[in-house]
């Protein structure tokens, strides 16, 4: 008895004395990088641009929030980052990062070769924000602050908000890996763009990637919205604006309706031939209330029912651009590679996929439906 | 094994005589009075009052602090003046007596409370109860405050506490078994169940562990608690302490055994099960659902108090990436000048926490008050300003403090906190892993731990669904047909169809 618990005496304390702090990796010993960016430099070489939090004095004790921007410049990702560990204290760590932002050349090249890093660490962010910037990264970051919002939060804050009204795709750094992989199926990432007049990034639509690569191929938020609708990926909130009638751009706000989705159904019907796709017609059915149409007050049924049918037709038209742009850059954005190694797996070819897809003949449909026009007129 | 073995030697001369031992009694006064005083060390408060009965000397003798002066006067002293009768048994009318011509029976009488009456010339004597029986009033248990219910505590008085007991179980079958432990104190204990309902091994094993105390004195029942317990290393109690009547009740209805010792406010109740410390009388006062809330945020308390804090040395200290974005700014800032890794950090709060906790027991009320402030307002500022020790480490600690103060029972509340402690060392050695396996190991052993032969951790494990209803939540009581099976009563049900009238209302 006496032994054993010697014994157990031994083991105990030398399980919690041996062992030190061995992997111990402190809060407040690190310094968390909250965005980063990637520009392209020259043949051989890539600028990497890190936010990295300052947090000199706590917040509850009057201090604020600031940021440090560095850029380095390196061979690779994790070169960069090395470069940048010799210029700053502490131990840097990524496992909070909010943003990744590439810039427009760089999207264009291979971006495996920067994600890379990504997935093989096992604390890096899997939910951070991917997005593609007009022009460089490092220019974003340089703003700083937008009045008092950092940067970094207002753009990761831009995006989520662009998600949660279908104007964009949710895509982190893990879905970006997943569908970049994917045969049958495309992506696209949100597009930001400096805007001189606000002096601040705005998310100007989507930037429509081919496998790894940007395809250089962009939709305006609209269309954004109306894709995602044909690829059943409605968010919380939808909104589409269309101009109306003979009377639209006659006069001062007589042209417009806005429909807000309450309900949007897509669906794609196949034809083959001879083992092959040849065409695809996305039925898309939206069921929306109008929250704005100055120009009447919609007392009667066969009104709405006007402006229904005239809003079908629009977006048909509208569906129809969207379709040729993504047949254009050859974005799957709606999987119909996957679907047909799913459901119809005797024509699925997938290595002649990419030249297939472009010649595929793709045509929407839309439908629309009004369920309510407002509370008092 | 070994103790139980050893050869059970003679009394030491300080201890209470064996009751094989005997003495036989004098013819004379004189004698047994000589031999009383030096049994009792010519004790001061040895009291001799001599009467003559048909002009016969006799000799009342009695240890006066002990004596209820009424009970002397009027049952005995008076009757035996007023007859002038010799037929002693005729006469007084003390409601025990006894008769006897063995003189250790009369030391052994005369320390609880009975009065010995010696006649010249004869060899026998006789003992006559006069105890007195004051004691406190009545109040309610300052650890064991109820909104609603029954206000009513027990008292030192072990009589006085059976009595209360006995008429909140009006039952013949409720049966009261004495025992006296300590060989220097004598101390009365009692157990007491419900003859029929309890499981007869039960109360075999329990008298059997009592019968086995070898001990100078059992001051407080925490001394049998730890002579009787099954796993005295554990760090959880095994006993319920309860100075509730209604409690005690409550589980002997359930066919659990009371222990009740004189001189203490203070019963045990045995076996119990690990949810009975999370148990309130309040809770069958209240609507059932708002008892059943309350038993949800005790067990919420149990697992806050017992892994908060190291939950917490284990994130900062190794995991931070689980923390979202917008907390870890905030844990961040609040850490970021605070010269202590975690774990100090929080040895240095739970420290001061104790300290204040123990300083307010022991002073009077108001004071304690100002020590609460003191302690609690200015240090807590005080350290965050000097970052000694960051803002969210005072959060941990406090919502601990206050989840293992919201258990009904104190040994459990201080077993938790305690528990928590080589947690806490595991999380800041180890991470998450640490503390996985250090929950894991209290699962384990709850889950293993057995008192009198019952499963500690009943209903979890064994999982019995059915008897939830009345341990992680309390449903109606109309529901709760049958009682707790951990501890096999002889009949398992406890209530029928209370509710009948509402079948035949609709006829």
């Amino acid at each position: 008895m006496k032994k054993i618990l010697n014994q157990l005496i031994i083991y105990s304390m030398s399980v919690l004395l041996m062992t030190g702090c061995w992997d111990q990796e402190l809060l407040k010993e690190s310094k968390l990088i909250f965005g980063i960016g990637y520009d392209y430099e020259n043949n051989n070489e890539i600028r990497t641009t890190f936010t990295v939090r300052n947090l000199g004095i706590p917040v509850s004790q009057g201090g604020s929030y600031s940021n440090r921007i560095i850029s380095t410049v390196g061979s690779s990702p994790r070169d960069t980052r090395l470069n940048m560990d010799r210029i700053i204290s502490k131990q840097v760590t990524s496992s909070k990062l909010q943003l990744l932002l590439l810039g427009n050349e760089v999207a264009q090249q291979n971006i495996e070769h920067i994600f890379d890093i990504m997935y093989r660490d096992p604390k890096s962010p899997l939910d951070a924000r991917v997005a593609v910037v007009d022009g460089r990264a490092e220019d974003m970051f340089k703003i700083d602050q937008i009045e008092d919002t950092l940067v970094t939060e207002f753009m990761a804050n831009l995006i989520k908000g662009a998600e949660n009204k279908t104007e964009a795709p949710r895509m982190t750094v893990e879905k970006t890996f997943r569908y970049s992989h994917d045969v049958g199926q495309d992506y696209a990432l949100p597009y930001l763009r400096y805007s001189e007049e606000q002096g601040s990034p705005k998310i100007d639509g989507l930037a429509l990637f081919h496998h790894l690569k940007y395809t250089g191929i962009n939709l305006p938020p609209m269309d954004g919205t109306l894709l995602m609708l044909m690829s059943n990926q409605k968010s919380k909130k939808a909104n589409i604006v269309e101009d109306l009638g003979e009377n639209s751009n006659k006069g001062y706000l007589t042209g417009s309706v806005t429909i807000n989705v309450r309900n949007a159904k897509s669906d794609i019907a196949y034809s083959f031939h001879n083992n092959k796709l040849t065409k695809a017609v996305i039925n898309l059915d939206i069921k929306g209330n109008i929250e704005e149409y100055p120009q009447n007050h919609l007392f009667k049924e066969s009104q709405v029912k006007g402006i229904a049918d005239e809003l079908s037709e629009k977006l048909t038209k509208r569906g129809n651009a969207v379709l040729a742009k993504l047949q254009e850059a050859n974005c799957d954005y709606l999987g119909i590679g996957r679907d047909l190694n799913a459901y119809h797996h005797e024509a699925w070819h997938p290595k002649e996929w990419d030249k297939e897809f472009s010649g595929l003949t793709l045509e929407a449909n839309v439908k629309v439906e009004i369920s309510e026009t407002g509370i008092i007129k | 094994m070994r103790r139980s073995n050893r050869k059970a030697k003679r009394n030491k001369p300080y201890q209470i005589p064996t009751t094989t031992e005997s003495h036989d009694a004098f013819f004379t006064i004189e004698e047994n009075k000589d031999y009383l005083k030096a049994q009792f060390h010519h004790s001061e408060d040895l009291k001799y009052r001599p009467i003559s009965i048909q002009d016969i000397g006799c000799l009342l003798v009695y240890l006066d602090p002990l004596v209820d002066e009424d009970k002397l006067q009027q049952t005995i002293i008076k009757p035996l003046l007023t007859k002038d009768e010799l037929k002693i048994e005729d006469t007084v009318t003390a409601k025990e007596f006894q008769r006897s011509m063995n003189l250790y029976d009369a030391v052994s009488g005369l320390t609880k409370g009975f009065v010995m009456l010696l006649i010249e010339g004869q060899q026998y004597f006789y003992l006559f109860e006069a105890f007195s029986a004051r004691s406190r009033a009545v109040s309610e248990p300052v650890n064991e405050q109820v909104v609603r219910g029954s206000h009513e505590g027990f008292v030192e008085n072990i009589i006085q506490n059976l009595q209360m007991l006995r008429r909140r179980i009006e039952n013949p079958n409720l049966v009261v078994r004495f025992f006296k432990v300590g060989k220097t104190t004598d101390t009365k204990l009692a157990i007491v169940y419900l003859q029929h309902l309890v499981n007869p091994d039960l109360i075999d094993e329990v008298e059997k562990r009592i019968k086995s105390i070898k001990a100078d004195s059992i001051q407080t029942p925490g001394y049998v608690e730890e002579f009787i317990e099954d796993a005295p290393f554990s760090p959880f109690p095994q006993m319920l302490s309860t100075e509730r009547p209604d409690r005690l009740t409550a589980h002997l209805i359930e066919g659990r055994i009371g222990l009740l010792m004189e001189g203490s406010p203070s019963t045990l109740i045995m076996p119990v099960t690990f949810f009975a410390f999370y148990q309130s009388p309040e809770d069958y006062n209240s609507r059932w659902y708002i008892g059943s809330i309350l038993r949800l945020i005790r067990v919420a308390s149990f697992i806050f108090a017992l892994g908060l804090p190291s939950l917490y040395i284990a994130t900062v200290s190794f995991h931070p990436e689980v923390l979202p974005a917008e907390l870890i700014l905030n844990i961040k800032s609040s850490l970021e000048n605070v010269p202590f890794p975690p774990l100090l950090e929080a040895f240095i709060m739970q420290i001061i926490l104790e300290l204040l906790r123990e300083a307010a027991i022991r002073l009077p009320g108001p004071i304690a008050q100002t020590i609460g402030i003191v302690g609690g307002l200015v240090i807590g500022t005080a350290i965050v300003e000097a970052n000694l020790v960051s803002n969210m480490m005072i959060i941990v600690v406090a919502l601990t403090a206050i989840s293992s103060f919201a258990v009904p029972s104190y040994e459990m509340s201080m077993s938790i906190r305690l528990l928590g402690f080589p947690l806490m060392l595991l999380s800041a050695t180890f991470g998450f892993i640490g503390l996985v396996f250090g929950l894991s190991i209290v699962l384990i052993h709850l889950c293993g731990l057995e008192t009198f032969g019952t499963p500690y951790f009943s209903p979890l494990a064994p999982f019995r669904l059915n008897e939830l209803k009345d341990s992680i939540v309390r449903l109606p009581r109309w529901l709760l047909g049958k009682r707790p099976s951990d501890v096999r009563p002889q009949y398992e049900r406890q209530e029928w169809f209370s509710r009948g009238w509402k079948k035949n209302e609709d006829d």
